[in-house]
C-alpha cells in the first residue's frame, strides 16, 4: 500500500507534476498510451476490447493554500479549494516547490480580549510565519499541509486523502490488469471547481464514467444522527446524487448487485454533498452515464484526514469487478 | 544547538509527566551531581567552592497538555487542559496520546458545510478521535492519561525554529549549556522545576531546601506578534529580555542589564508592574526571600503546538548569564 507515499506528496490545484510524476513512474509497463495534455491531466488506456468503455477518474490535486503576498517573515495567503479557516491557526505548512517549512501563528490566550477565544480567527488576519524573510518564496507558490503519514491498526493518517486515494485506488487497479476496455484519467484541478475533469471528459471516447474519490464519513460528534452518513469502516460509499451530478441508476443499481455477489459491505452518501469529476464527465459529448464511488474519510480539507485501510480494499475490489460488469453492457 | 534544542523539545513533558525531559537535559548538560526530588524537579550541580555566593538557575522542563477525562461510547476522548491553551489552535491538530503505548489523535473538526457560526468548542468540548473503538482503546487509554502535542521542530528562515514547547525549553536548553561553559568554576545550581504551567509547583518545592543569595528565572515570554500590538511583547531577534518590577530585585536587573552591556549582549528590558508569569513569583517568596532576577526569550504563538523562537536569543540569554555569574562575586558585595 502506498497511500503513504502518494498522500505525502505536494500539489493543489495547477501545480500537480509531483503527483503525475509519481503516478507515471508506477503506471509505466502496466497500461498502453501513457499521455498528458494542455491542462495537465494524464491519461493511461488499460484492457481489450469489451461492449462498452469505461472512463474512470481520479483527481491528483489537493486543497492547500497560495502565497498572496509576502511582508518580511510574513506570508499572506488565501485557500486554494475549500479550507475552513478555523483549521488554520497552529499548522504546520511546506511552502512551495523547495517545501520550505512555516506555521501558521495564533495569538497566545495570555494576551486575549475576554471572549475573544471563542470566535475563529478570520482568515484575512492569518499569516504564515516563516520565521525571517526568505528568498526563495515568491507569490504564487503552493502551500500545503506538513502532516506525516501514519498506519496503526488498520487506520491511516494524512493529508490529501482527498484524493489520493482515488488515486492510489485506480493505481492498483491498473496494476491488477482489466479484461475491459478502460480510459484512466487523472485530473488537475477538481478543488477549483472540476476544471480538469471539463477538458478530460472532452478527450476520451467512452460509454460510461466513474469517479474514483475520497469523501467526507460523517459518523463523528457534532453531526446529528440523522446526518452520520457515509460512516468510516462500513464500506465503499455509491453516490445516488451530488451537487454535480444525478448518477446513473442503471450502474448504482450494477455496483450494488457485484457487491451483494462478491460480499462487498457498501454504503451510499447522504445526497446532494460535495461535486466530483462525475459533474463534468457525464454532461461531456453527447451525455455519458456517469457514477461516483468513494472511500470514507473523516476529516478531509483538513490538515490529517483518517481512513481505515479495509474500505480503500473493499473499494478497489468493488470497481475492479463492476468495471467487469458494466462493461459487459448494463 | 539546533540538536539539542530539537532533542529537548520532542520529548514529552505535559506538566506532571516530565520523566522524559529529565533524561535528556541529563544527557545534554554537564553535571557532577544531580537529584530529582519527590515532586519530579531535578536539581544538578558541578564541584565548586561552597563559599562561594551560590547562585540558583531555574529553568521549568514541563509543557502545556491535555489529561484525559472521558471516553464515549464511539471511542472519542474528551480531555481537559493542562496550562492555559487557546482551542483555536487545536481544531484539526494531531496530538500525542501517552498511554500504554503512544497513540496520534485527530482533534475532530465538523466539514465546512455543516458548521453552522464561527464558533470555537472550548478545550473540554473538543473530541479526539484516533479512528480506534472504545474496546481498542481499553488497554491503551484511560481517565488521567496525559496528551501533548506532537513533537517536532523546524528551521525556519534565518536562525528562526518552529516547534512545541520552546516554552521553556528554552530555557533547559540555556541552563545545560551554561553547565558545560562553567564548568566547576562557579557555585551554581541547575534547578529543572515541574509543574509551572499549572501554578508554579516544582519551584515551590524545591525552594524548602535550596537557600541561594541570588535566584534567576530563564523563561520564554511573548514575542512580537501581527495579531497583537502590545508593549509587552519583544522581537524576535531582539536578544535577551530582563525583567524588572516588584517581582525582581533592583540590584539584580541593574547587575544583569550592566553584562548584557559590558559584554555586548544585545537585550531589551520588561517591566512587570506585578508579579510575573514565572517560577519566579513564587521563588521570590521562599527560603525566607530570595534575591531574585528574570531573564527571558521571546517566543511567538506561546502555548499553540507552533511556537516561533530565534535560537541568536538563546545564546544571547547564555552569553548573558555567563557574564553576569563570572561577575557574581561583586554582585553580592555591591550595593543592592
Amino acid at each position: 500500500m502506498s497511500l503513504g507515499e502518494l498522500s505525502c506528496l505536494r500539489g493543489i490545484s495547477g501545480q500537480e507534476k509531483e503527483v503525475r510524476s509519481y503516478i507515471i513512474r508506477e503506471i509505466e509497463g502496466h497500461c498502453e498510451d501513457i499521455r498528458t495534455d494542455s491542462i495537465g491531466n494524464l491519461y493511461a488506456k488499460s484492457g481489450g476490447d469489451s461492449k462498452s468503455r469505461i472512463g474512470l477518474f481520479a483527481h491528483m490535486d489537493e486543497v492547500g493554500m497560495m502565497v498572496t503576498r509576502i511582508d518580511g517573515h510574513l506570508l499572506h495567503f488565501d485557500p486554494v479549494g475549500g479550507i475552513n479557516p478555523v483549521l488554520l491557526p497552529g499548522t504546520k505548512v511546506r511552502i512551495g516547490e523547495n517545501a520550505t517549512p512555516g506555521v501558521v501563528g495564533c495569538p497566545p490566550k495570555h494576551l486575549q480580549k475576554k471572549g475573544e477565544g471563542e470566535l475563529s480567527i478570520p482568515l484575512e488576519d492569518l499569516r504564515i510565519d516563516v520565521g525571517d524573510f526568505v528568498e526563495e518564496i515568491e507569490i504564487g507558490d503552493m502551500v500545503t499541509f506538513d502532516t506525516e503519514y501514519r498506519e496503526r491498526s488498520g487506520v491511516a493518517k494524512g493529508k490529501a486523502f482527498d484524493d489520493r486515494i482515488g488515486c492510489q485506488c485506480l493505481i492498483d487497479i491498473i496494476k491488477k490488469g482489466v479484461d475491459a476496455d478502460c480510459t484512466f484519467v487523472f485530473t488537475v484541478q477538481e478543488e477549483a471547481g472540476l476544471r480538469g475533469a471539463q477538458v478530460a471528459s472532452q478527450n476520451v471516447d467512452i460509454d460510461y464514467g466513474m469517479a474514483c474519490e475520497g469523501t467526507f464519513a460523517l459518523d463523528q460528534p457534532g453531526v446529528p444522527d440523522y446526518d452520520k452518513m457515509p460512516m468510516m469502516g462500513h464500506g465503499p460509499v455509491i453516490t445516488i446524487a451530488d451537487r454535480s451530478v444525478i448518477s446513473s441508476r442503471e450502474m448504482v443499481d450494477a455496483m450494488a448487485s457485484v457487491a451483494g455477489t462478491f460480499g462487498i459491505p457498501y454504503q451510499f452518501k447522504r445526497p446532494f454533498a460535495g461535486g466530483t469529476d462525475a459533474g463534468m464527465v457525464h454532461l461531456s459529448g453527447f451525455g455519458v452515464p456517469s457514477c461516483v464511488v468513494s472511500n470514507p474519510c473523516r476529516y478531509i480539507h483538513s490538515p490529517c484526514a483518517m481512513a481505515r485501510l479495509e474500505d480503500l480494499n473493499m473499494m478497489s475490489k468493488l470497481i475492479y469487478e463492476s468495471i467487469g460488469r458494466i462493461s459487459e453492457g448494463i | 544547538m539546533y540538536n539539542s534544542l530539537s532533542r529537548l523539545v520532542s520529548a514529552f513533558g505535559v506538566a506532571g509527566h516530565e520523566e522524559d525531559v529529565r533524561k535528556v537535559i541529563l544527557d545534554e548538560g554537564s553535571f557532577s551531581d544531580y537529584r530529582v526530588d519527590k515532586i519530579g524537579n531535578l536539581i544538578c550541580r558541578n564541584t565548586y567552592d561552597d563559599s562561594a555566593p551560590s547562585v540558583l538557575l531555574d529553568a521549568h522542563m514541563d509543557e502545556v497538555g491535555f489529561i484525559v477525562r472521558y471516553i464515549d461510547d464511539a471511542g472519542m476522548i474528551y480531555v481537559n487542559a493542562v496550562g492555559g491553551i487557546d482551542s483555536r489552535a487545536l481544531i484539526g491538530k494531531e496530538l500525542l496520546i501517552r498511554g500504554e503505548e503512544d497513540l496520534v489523535g485527530i482533534v475532530a473538526n465538523i466539514p465546512p458545510h455543516m458548521s453552522k457560526d464561527n464558533k470555537v468548542p472550548g478545550v473540554s468540548e473538543l473530541q479526539v478521535d484516533t479512528g480506534l473503538t472504545k474496546e481498542e482503546l481499553q488497554d491503551i487509554v484511560r481517565i488521567g492519561t496525559p496528551i501533548g502535542y506532537v513533537p517536532h521542530m523546524e528551521r525556519l528562515g534565518g536562525t528562526a525554529v518552529s516547534g512545541k514547547a520552546f516554552d521553556n525549553r528554552v530555557g533547559c536548553l540555556a541552563l545545560c549549556e551554561l553547565s558545560k561553559r562553567l564548568g566547576d568554576k562557579r557555585n551554581v545550581t541547575y534547578l529543572f522545576s515541574t509543574q509551572e504551567e499549572v501554578g508554579t509547583r516544582g519551584a515551590t518545592v524545591a525552594l524548602k531546601d535550596i537557600s541561594p543569595d541570588i535566584a534567576i528565572c530563564v523563561d520564554a515570554t511573548q514575542g512580537d506578534m501581527h495579531f497583537i500590538d502590545s508593549p509587552i511583547t519583544r522581537s524576535l531577534g531582539s536578544g535577551a529580555i530582563i525583567g524588572t518590577g516588584p517581582n525582581i530585585d533592583p540590584g539584580v536587573f541593574r547587575w544583569l542589564v550592566n553584562s548584557a552591556r559590558s559584554s555586548g549582549v544585545p537585550y531589551t528590558t520588561k517591566a512587570y508592574p506585578a508579579p510575573t508569569p514565572t517560577n519566579l513569583r513564587s521563588m521570590q517568596l521562599l527560603a525566607g526571600g530570595v534575591v531574585s532576577g528574570l531573564v527571558a526569550i521571546p517566543c511567538r504563538y506561546m502555548h499553540s503546538p507552533s511556537e516561533v523562537v530565534d535560537v541568536n536569543d538563546i545564546i544571547s540569554v547564555i552569553s548573558l548569564l555567563e557574564r553576569f555569574i563570572d561577575d557574581v562575586d561583586d554582585v553580592i558585595r555591591g550595593d543592592f
